[in-house]
C-alpha cells in the first residue's frame, strides 16, 4: 500500500496538505519582502495626508478615479521624460489602499501636484472638454457645490491609525502615525487648508504635518469648504512630497 | 515496486492502482521533448537567479552577477539619451536667436524639441495649437502679439523658467486689485470704467457713462498706472494691454475681472525639473508659433 492512501481517503487531511503546499510559494515570494532593506526604502519629506488631502483622496477613491487614471511612473524612459521621476514605494506608504492603478485612459496623476493651475482644474473638472477638447472625462461640475463635513475627519484620522499604520514608521503619541493634536485638530485643519494662509489655525497646520502644506482656497469659493476644494488640495500634492534634487538615485538602484 | 505490471495491448507499465476491482490505469512516459525543455526551463531558472537579482543575504538582495537593476535601467537609458543629444542641447543653450534663425539644423532640432516638452507640460492650459484654448478663457493664447510678461525670446524663456505666482523665489507677478470686492468702486464706477475700457478698442458697453469711466481710470482707480494713460498696457510688468481686440479673460466678463481681480498662476518649470536646454527649446517653438517679437 502506497503511503499518499492516506490523503487520497481523507479529503480534510488533503485540504490541509494543499494548504501547507500552496501557501510556501507565497510565504517564500512575499515575507521577505517585509524584511528586505531594498523594499522597504526610507525617502525623506513623506508624512500623512492632511484631513483636507485626505478628505480629497476620499472623493478620488469614490468617483473612481484611479479605473482610469494611474498614481505610479514606472522606471521607463519614456515614462520619466513624460511624468517625471519614477515612482518610489516610498511615496504610496500613506496609501491605504495604494492608488497605482493599471488602466490609463487619462495620464497618470503621480506627479500632477503643482503642473496645473487651480484653476485649471476648477474649470476641468467642472467641464473637462472646456478646457481639452478632446477629453473623454466625465464632468465633476458637482464637486463645486457639495460641502464637506469635517466633523467627520478626527474619528476619519483615528480609524487610519487603526488601519493604515505603514511599516517602518516611527510611531508618536497614539502609537500610530496621526498624533493626538493631528486628530483633536482634524476639523479645523481642514477648513485652515481651503483657507486663509497666513491665520494661526494655518501656521498650526504646517507645523504639525511638517510644512511644504499648499494652503489657498482651491476652489475659488472663499465662503464655503467643498468636495473640490479637498479633491484640488489632494491632486496640487500628489508626487510634491520627495524632493528629487536631493534624492540619491544612484546608491537606490533596485 | 516489486508490483510492476505490463499491460499487454499497449505494452506499456500500469500505475499499479487498482479501482473496482480491475479497473487499471497506464503509466504512460512523459514525451522526451517535453521532458527536455522541462529540464532546460529548471536549469535556465536557476541561472537567470545568479545573473539578475534574485536571491538575498540577511537583509539585503544579492546584486546579481549582471548587476543589473530596473532604476539602473531607466538611468542608462536615460544617460544615453542625453548623451546623444547632448551636443545639440549643449549649443542651443548658448544660442541667441540670430544664431538659432541662421542655422537651419540647430533651429530645427529647437522646434521638435519644444514641440515635444509643449506637448507634455504646456498643452494643458494654451491648447494644442498654442492658441490658447478658446478666447476669454483665461488661458493665454501664445500665438497672438499680446504678451503680459514679454514677447522676446529672453523673456519667455524666463517666464517659462520662473513661472507666475509659482512660489518660485524670482516668481513674475502682477496685480490686478479686486475694486468691487474690496469696495474701492461701487458697481456703477465698475459699469463706467468698464464701457470705457471698451471704448478703447471701439467697442461699447450699453448704459455706461463713458467720460465718468475715464476719470475713474485715470484717477481714482488709477488704472493708467499700470495699463497706460492710451490702455497699451505694459506699464508694470504683467499688465495686458487694453485698447486691442484681445481678451484673455473674456470681453463680457470685463465687470468680473475689475470687481473681483485676476491672478493667474503659470508653475515654475525649472522648479518641476525641466533642463535649462528644454526650457530654451520649448521657448523657441512657443516663439515660432506666430507670436514673438
Amino acid at each position: 500500500m502506497a503511503t499518499h492512501d492516506i490523503f487520497e481517503k481523507n479529503s480534510i487531511l488533503l485540504a490541509i496538505g494543499i494548504l501547507i503546499v500552496v501557501s510556501i510559494a507565497g510565504l517564500v515570494e512575499i515575507v521577505p519582502l517585509y524584511f528586505i532593506g531594498s523594499t522597504i526604502e526610507k525617502v525623506e519629506g513623506m508624512r500623512p495626508y492632511t484631513p483636507l488631502e485626505l478628505a480629497g483622496r476620499d472623493i478620488y477613491v469614490r468617483e473612481g478615479c484611479y479605473l482610469c487614471h494611474s498614481q505610479m511612473i514606472r522606471p521607463f524612459r519614456d515614462e520619466v521624460e513624460r511624468y517625471g521621476h519614477y515612482s518610489l514605494a516610498a511615496e504610496s506608504m500613506y496609501d491605504h489602499p495604494f492608488q497605482w492603478g493599471s488602466k490609463r485612459t487619462g495620464p497618470d496623476l503621480a506627479r500632477v501636484g503643482g503642473k496645473y493651475s487651480d484653476k485649471w482644474h476648477r474649470d476641468h473638472m467642472i467641464n473637462p472638454r472646456s478646457i481639452v477638447p478632446e477629453s473623454v472625462m466625465p464632468g465633476y461640475s458637482f464637486l463645486a457645490s457639495a460641502e464637506i463635513d469635517a466633523s467627520r475627519y478626527a474619528a476619519r484620522l483615528s480609524t487610519l491609525n487603526w488601519t493604515a499604520q505603514p511599516n517602518g514608521v516611527e510611531k508618536n503619541d497614539t502609537g500610530a502615525m496621526y498624533t493626538n493634536a493631528m486628530i483633536a485638530n482634524a476639523a479645523a485643519d481642514l477648513k485652515a487648508q481651503a483657507g486663509d494662509p497666513d491665520s494661526d489655525q494655518a501656521e498650526a497646520l504646517q507645523k504639525r504635518y511638517g510644512g511644504k502644506i499648499n494652503v489657498r482656497d482651491f476652489d475659488g469659493n472663499p465662503d464655503k469648504v467643498t468636495e473640490l476644494d479637498a479633491l484640488i488640495a489632494y491632486l496640487q500634492m500628489l508626487g510634491t512630497l520627495v524632493d528629487f534634487k536631493t534624492y540619491n538615485a544612484k546608491a537606490n538602484l533596485r | 515496486m516489486e508490483n510492476k505490471e505490463i499491460d499487454h495491448i499497449s505494452g506499456t507499465e500500469t500505475t499499479g492502482h487498482a479501482w473496482d476491482g480491475d479497473l487499471k490505469e497506464l503509466n504512460t512516459p512523459l514525451p522526451k521533448w517535453w521532458l527536455s525543455v522541462l529540464w532546460v526551463t529548471i536549469f535556465w531558472g536557476i541561472g537567470y537567479s545568479i545573473v539578475y537579482p534574485h536571491w538575498f543575504r540577511g537583509n539585503e538582495v544579492i546584486k546579481g552577477v549582471f548587476d543589473w537593476s530596473s532604476r539602473g535601467d531607466v538611468e542608462n537609458a536615460l544617460d544615453a539619451a542625453r548623451a546623444r543629444l547632448a551636443p545639440q542641447l549643449a549649443k542651443l543653450e548658448k544660442a541667441s536667436l540670430a544664431e538659432i534663425k541662421k542655422d537651419p539644423d540647430l533651429s530645427r532640432f529647437a522646434v521638435k524639441a519644444g514641440e515635444a516638452v509643449y506637448g507634455d507640460n504646456c498643452v494643458a492650459c494654451h491648447g494644442t495649437g498654442a492658441n490658447g484654448v478658446r478666447p476669454g478663457s483665461g488661458y493665454p493664447n501664445l500665438t497672438d502679439s499680446d504678451w503680459l510678461y514679454g514677447g522676446k525670446l529672453e523673456d519667455i524663456v524666463e517666464t517659462i523658467r520662473v513661472g507666475i505666482r509659482s512660489g518660485h523665489d524670482e516668481e513674475k507677478t502682477n496685480t490686478m486689485a479686486a475694486y468691487g470686492d474690496d469696495e474701492t468702486l461701487t458697481p456703477e464706477q465698475i459699469k463706467n470704467v468698464a464701457g470705457y475700457v471698451l471704448s478703447l478698442s471701439g467697442e461699447t458697453l450699453p448704459g455706461a457713462d463713458i467720460k465718468a469711466g475715464r476719470q475713474i481710470y485715470m484717477e481714482e482707480a488709477a488704472c493708467n498706472a499700470c495699463h497706460g494713460d492710451k490702455g497699451e498696457g505694459g506699464a508694470t510688468p504683467g499688465a495686458p494691454r487694453l485698447n486691442d481686440r484681445i481678451w484673455l479673460f473674456g470681453k463680457d466678463r470685463i465687470i468680473d475681472t475689475i470687481t473681483h481681480g485676476r491672478r493667474g498662476v503659470m508653475p515654475s518649470w525649472e522648479k518641476r525639473g525641466l533642463t535649462p536646454a528644454q526650457i530654451k527649446a520649448v521657448a523657441v517653438y512657443v516663439y515660432t508659433r506666430g507670436g514673438g517679437q
